[in-house]
């Protein structure tokens, strides 16, 4: 079962024909320009400004070529390059793992919740919104995963919290719901069981709502530190926004009191470019890479197929 | 179709799977803090990673069983983030360690005090820390009270607040200050127009978008502040002990009017920077002058000079600065309190916790000075384990110097000299109740809050802008917490 697009694209054919440069078209395009660049601009800031020397950003502000270029911020935060090297590892493996298990079982729940003749279904959507609703509150969350869950310094305090994003559920049934019930009927009639239906009917048939989710799931693993910074006390296991983000409470503590104050001074104004720069790269290609995926799974509902 | 699942049993499947993973993926661990050789787990902050705290635990452990202690210490270090953040929670949920850092301005000690966190340490200290309860004088302890019960022990340092100011050496000799002749705030006043008029481009005087380093922020040390944030005080050498409001008073009105003054003329920044840039500024070079304490230890990088403009006062906050407590639900209190005691009186346990193991995280400059550096080859951000804080882990006078300065000097024996030499405030010892007035208390934080600031840091006219201030603060029922704590304080005084 192939989707295929039936919105009207542009005809190729005809542009290829005669690339008109129109005063229309041209303003169209210039206005463009402008908006990539004002998207493009802060980003440039920012890596420029963690080239720059604190001398330099102290006297001149930012700019957009570094300020009396230094590596100073980078050999800070990298003078253990282990550390990042570790930091990275944590969050590639939880970023993984988390998305993957996430994904299972956010698509297993959803699916049950999609389908009409589940006994439990109408209990089960109540839990999934209630929890949407209201929340422990972050005491008796932290009393569950310290006391009953012994997840301190544990992976799987990193994992387990956002496990399961009632919200996503919710998209995702209501994608699963949307899909012809006469396919899984003709699947039932070749023979096919539910695990099989589940996993080569419809998961097949979602690829745009679960790439959209995995998105969204993946975006929640990789830039989380506040779970890290509850329960995470092993230094081998901070996962690198959370390792990043303490370099620079640290440094700012330091540089804003002074009775912790060093006979060194940490490039603050740099470091916190650079902090940025390493936090988002990863995730800038992962993004590059799934794009084409986000793209669609934001029109899911849009495309008919 | 006997080798797949039934559709009901693989949805109800699934959904179970998905609901209870939570539960199944536990581990175990078992806690130890009783027994006969417990282990005390120590919970204080760091601003420094320290990925040697465990090589250091080792040693203080080997330290320990070599003195015949019968007990261990396992050190749980906690960025000051996560500190601020996890001690409230640990307090709540029952997993907080056995002895922890609290102060007048991180992880509340009256507050914890006053909630039940902490264990009162009254009768445990004369048996199990005879050293160190003999080591500070009554109205030390006294400062540390609580509804008449001490639970924590101060941590020795400068105990009096020094506010003064702090200049660049060299704008300093440039600009020929005086520092004999200056005595006031007010007198800081050419030096600060001559480096202005001198220095294009630079900033002649240090402030934040927090306040600190306006003539108010240092000026209100002169005071007993026993309501900090909501601006009730009294007059250290006050006998009759007249709890009044610090915004309603002649010196509050010349900060503003002297802060208005500075800011007319151009010689802090216009857009108050945060304390971090400002900060960063200030470790650059961009600043010239900044009013702070001057104690002689946190010094910047580039050499300074600095003066003092109060008197010392030994006040309540002032020894609160910094606090070791002890938790109440502990398995081990002697054993706690005797783990105090070595922090306290034990000079190579503690020098231990405050610098590491020797040729590894410091290594000895000068034997005699007892001054330390860094092992060659590591330095301050290469160092495995230099939390830099000695004044939080016990008495900062046994501590090695860090600075050449200082240890030329002998600081500590100067600093103890202050310490004795300073006049105990009227009210030191005295903390106030907040709970018969919690709805003022609110209400007039929050009034200060929107209007303090705007005023001493010489934003607004403050010959109108106070009076709308303190017209404020009395709606606000300030005058309800003075009444308040005047009764509670004369009821303090009785018992005295």
């Amino acid at each position: 079962m192939r989707r295929r697009l039936t919105v009207t694209l542009p005809d190729r054919a005809g542009r290829r024909q005669a690339p008109r440069l129109s005063a229309g078209r041209l303003a169209v395009h210039f206005g463009l320009l402008l908006c990539a660049l004002a998207f493009l601009a802060p980003l440039m800031l920012v890596v420029s400004a963690s080239f720059s020397s604190e001398k330099g950003i102290s006297e001149h502000g930012y700019g957009l070529l570094p300020r009396e270029f230094t590596t100073r911020a980078y050999e800070y935060v990298m003078k253990d390059p282990s550390q990042l090297v570790q930091a990275y590892g944590v969050s590639i493996l939880v970023t993984v793992v988390g998305t993957a298990a996430s994904m299972l079982i956010m698509s297993m729940l959803a699916y049950a919740l999609a389908r009409e003749g589940f006994f439990a279904r109408r209990a089960l959507s109540f839990y999934v919104v209630f929890t949407m609703l209201f929340s422990g509150g972050l005491v008796p969350m932290y009393i569950l995963m310290t006391r009953y869950l012994h997840l301190r310094d544990s992976l799987l305090a990193l994992i387990l919290p956002y496990i399961v994003v009632p919200w996503s559920v919710l998209l995702l049934r209501t994608y699963f719901r949307a899909l012809p019930s006469s396919v899984i009927d003709a699947a039932r009639m070749d023979g096919a069981g539910e695990l099989r239906i589940f996993a080569q009917v419809v998961v097949p048939m979602s690829g745009p709502a679960l790439a959209t989710i995995g998105m969204f799931t993946m975006l929640t693993y990789w830039n989380d530190w506040w779970q890290g910074l509850l329960y995470i006390n092993d230094d081998s296991l901070n996962p690198v926004q959370l390792w990043l983000y303490r370099i620079i409470t640290n440094v700012e503590a330091i540089s804003s009191n002074p009775a912790l104050a060093q006979a060194t001074s940490a490039p603050i104004q740099s470091l916190r470019m650079a902090v940025a720069v390493l936090a988002i790269t990863p995730i800038i290609g992962a993004f590059v890479f799934l794009q084409r995926y986000f793209v669609r799974g934001i029109t899911v509902g849009s495309v008919r197929g | 179709m006997t080798h797949h699942l039934s559709r009901r049993t693989f949805l109800a499947g699934s959904a179970v799977t998905a609901a209870g993973l939570a539960g199944v993926l536990s581990a175990c661990s078992t806690s130890k803090s009783g027994g006969s050789n417990p282990q005390l787990r120590y919970q204080f902050f760091t601003t420094q990673a320290l990925p040697d705290a465990t090589v250091v635990q080792e040693a203080l452990n080997a330290h320990l069983k070599k003195a015949g202690a019968d007990f261990t210490i396992k050190l749980e270090p906690m960025d000051m983030d996560a500190f601020t953040k996890r001690m409230p929670l640990d307090f709540a949920s029952g997993s907080a360690g056995d002895i922890f850092f609290t102060a007048s301005w991180l992880n509340n000690y009256y507050t914890n005090a006053s909630t039940g966190n902490f264990l009162a340490l009254d009768d445990l200290l004369p048996k199990h820390a005879p050293k160190l309860w003999a080591s500070f004088p009554k109205n030390v302890w006294d400062a540390a009270r609580v509804g008449g019960r001490i639970y924590g022990v101060p941590n020795a340092q400068l105990w009096p607040y020094r506010y003064g100011f702090l200049a660049r050496q060299d704008i300093a000799e440039k600009y020929k200050l005086d520092l004999q002749t200056l005595n006031t705030y007010e007198d800081l006043e050419p030096f600060l127009a001559a480096v202005k008029a001198g220095e294009r481009g630079k900033t002649a005087l240090y402030t934040d978008n927090t306040g600190a380093g306006l003539p108010w922020a240092a000026g209100v040390m002169d005071f007993d502040l026993i309501g900090a944030t909501f601006g009730v005080a009294v007059r250290p050498d006050d006998a009759n002990l007249t709890v009044l409001n610090m915004y309603d008073t002649d010196e509050f009105r010349a900060a503003c009017q002297l802060a208005r003054k500075w800011y007319k003329a151009g010689y802090m920044a216009t857009n108050a920077p945060s304390p971090a840039d400002a900060g960063a500024a200030w470790a650059n070079g961009q600043i010239m002058v900044q009013l702070m304490q001057v104690r002689g230890t946190g010094l910047p990088a580039f050499p300074t000079v600095g003066k003092s403009l109060m008197d010392p006062w030994l006040t309540t906050s002032g020894v609160l600065g910094s606090i070791t407590a002890v938790n109440r639900d502990t398995q081990s209190p002697e054993r706690a309190v005797a783990l105090l005691e070595r922090l306290n009186t034990d000079q190579d346990f503690y020098n231990l916790i405050c610098f590491g193991v020797e040729g590894k995280h410091y290594a000895v400059t000068d034997k005699s000075l007892r001054r330390v550096g860094f092992p060659s080859g590591v330095t301050a951000e290469s160092d495995r384990y230099n939390p830099n804080t000695d004044w939080q882990f016990g008495n900062q006078f046994n501590a090695y110097y860090r600075d050449e300065a200082a240890a030329k000097a002998k600081l500590w024996d100067e600093q103890k000299k202050l310490n004795e030499s300073a006049k105990p405030s009227a009210a030191l010892g005295f903390t106030a109740d907040t709970d018969p007035v919690k709805t003022e208390v609110a209400n007039v934080s929050a009034v200060v809050t929107e209007y303090q600031l705007r005023n001493f840091s010489g934003l607004v006219d403050p010959s109108t802008g106070v009076p709308e201030f303190v017209d404020r603060l009395k709606k606000a029922g300030i005058d309800k917490i003075i009444a308040e704590f005047q009764k509670q304080i004369g009821t303090w005084r009785e018992s005295h």
